[in-house]
């Protein structure tokens, strides 16, 4: 195929034997479009001339590779390697499904233990915070009559703000 | 011998009997490349390596490219990254126990370019380019690809396919004036 473009292919001036060494391989190989310029500067320019017939010996270096090589049927190591590759491929559905099939599991019990867990947060509101939060137990121990004991500072504490009847000793 | 469509279809869908077809259709042509970018040691195995990859990737050719300008591709690629991977690990390519290469480009021949017919010379004397001339210059001299189809195989554009190919030759007019020089200085040094 001939190309035409004028960045690769552009006039050579009658002195420009830089330019038309450039070009000189793509001539060779036929693939100049408007090689007369060329053509016309090698035909006036023995060093140019000198440098396509060098050109034209390296294209006749590689005639011993075009010939195939001595005939090596590959196939059975390809089968070989091939089968390789598919052999873990085709194993490797079972384990791959558990774990799928473990991860869906452990997923939905999740979600049914978050749920649990939720439900049981959301009704026992109320004693949870009465036991835990530092203001509201001593409250919470007074009604249980356990406050006298337990909770001796705190009923002070809140004796003291008069959120609490005095202590009758 | 041709690689159908109805081969190319199974091939996609995974059947090795079509790989099969595709090796027998390909594979003189891919491990000819192999050959000659990484040398005689290497190519077979390259080559099996390559088809592997055809086996696996053969659902990605998008048919935008000719079937033999996506194995092209994937066989060049495929070496590039092997010498890569061994330019880093320091292993000299197309190396052997009998010196280096430059050594060897230099011994091919006392009498010029026109000497050279012997497969294994012109093979260590491709190896004294770097691989990107290395590639260009296969693909054209070697495989019969022309410049279009070059630059689709390698993705550049005809331009660089141009310059690479230059540049390659006259490295290889360069090393066959090395190696004149070379015999010229033997002859005077021995005596």
């Amino acid at each position: 195929m001939k190309h035409d473009s004028n960045s690769t292919n552009p006039s050579v001036a009658e002195n420009d034997c830089e330019q038309a060494r450039a070009l000189a391989s793509a001539w060779i190989d036929g693939e100049l479009a408007h090689a007369e310029p060329l053509h016309a500067h090698v035909a006036s320019c023995a060093p140019c001339r000198a440098h396509v017939a060098r050109l034209r010996e390296t294209q006749t270096l590689f005639a011993p590779l075009r010939a195939d090589g001595p005939d090596v049927d590959l196939w059975p190591q390809i089968a070989a390697r091939t089968r390789a590759l598919r052999a873990p491929a085709a194993s490797a559905w079972k384990p791959r499904v558990a774990r799928i099939a473990a991860a869906f599991v452990g997923f939905v019990g999740a979600g049914l233990l978050l749920r649990a867990s939720s439900s049981r947060t959301v009704d026992s509101d109320v004693s949870h915070d009465q036991l835990t939060t530092s203001w509201a137990a001593p409250l919470h121990l007074e009604r249980s009559g356990l406050g006298r004991l337990q909770a001796a500072p705190e009923r002070q504490l809140l004796t003291a703000l008069g959120l609490v009847p005095e202590e009758r000793r | 011998m041709d690689f159908h469509d109805s081969e190319l279809a199974r091939l996609r869908a995974g059947d090795v009997g079509a790989l099969e077809s595709c090796y027998r259709v390909f594979g003189r042509r891919v491990r000819r490349l192999c050959r000659s970018l990484l040398g005689p040691n290497d190519a077979d195995d390259a080559t099996q390596e390559v088809f592997v990859r055809v086996f696996e990737r053969a659902r990605q050719f998008s048919g935008r490219a000719r079937f033999s300008t996506w194995i092209y591709r994937l066989t060049v690629n495929h070496c590039l990254h092997r010498l890569e991977r061994e330019r880093r690990r320091g292993a000299e390519p197309l190396s052997d126990e009998n010196g280096s290469s430059w050594e060897r480009a230099l011994s091919w021949t006392d009498d010029a370019l026109r000497a050279v017919d012997d497969r294994d010379a012109v093979e260590k004397l491709l190896g004294e380019l770097n691989p990107e001339q290395r590639t260009a210059l296969t693909l054209r001299e070697i495989e019969g690809l022309d410049y279009r189809e070059i630059a689709d195989v390698l993705d550049v554009p005809i331009g660089t396919v141009m310059s690479r190919l230059n540049r390659a030759r006259q490295r290889l007019i360069e090393l066959a004036d090395a190696s004149r020089a070379h015999a010229s200085w033997h002859r005077i040094s021995t005596p």
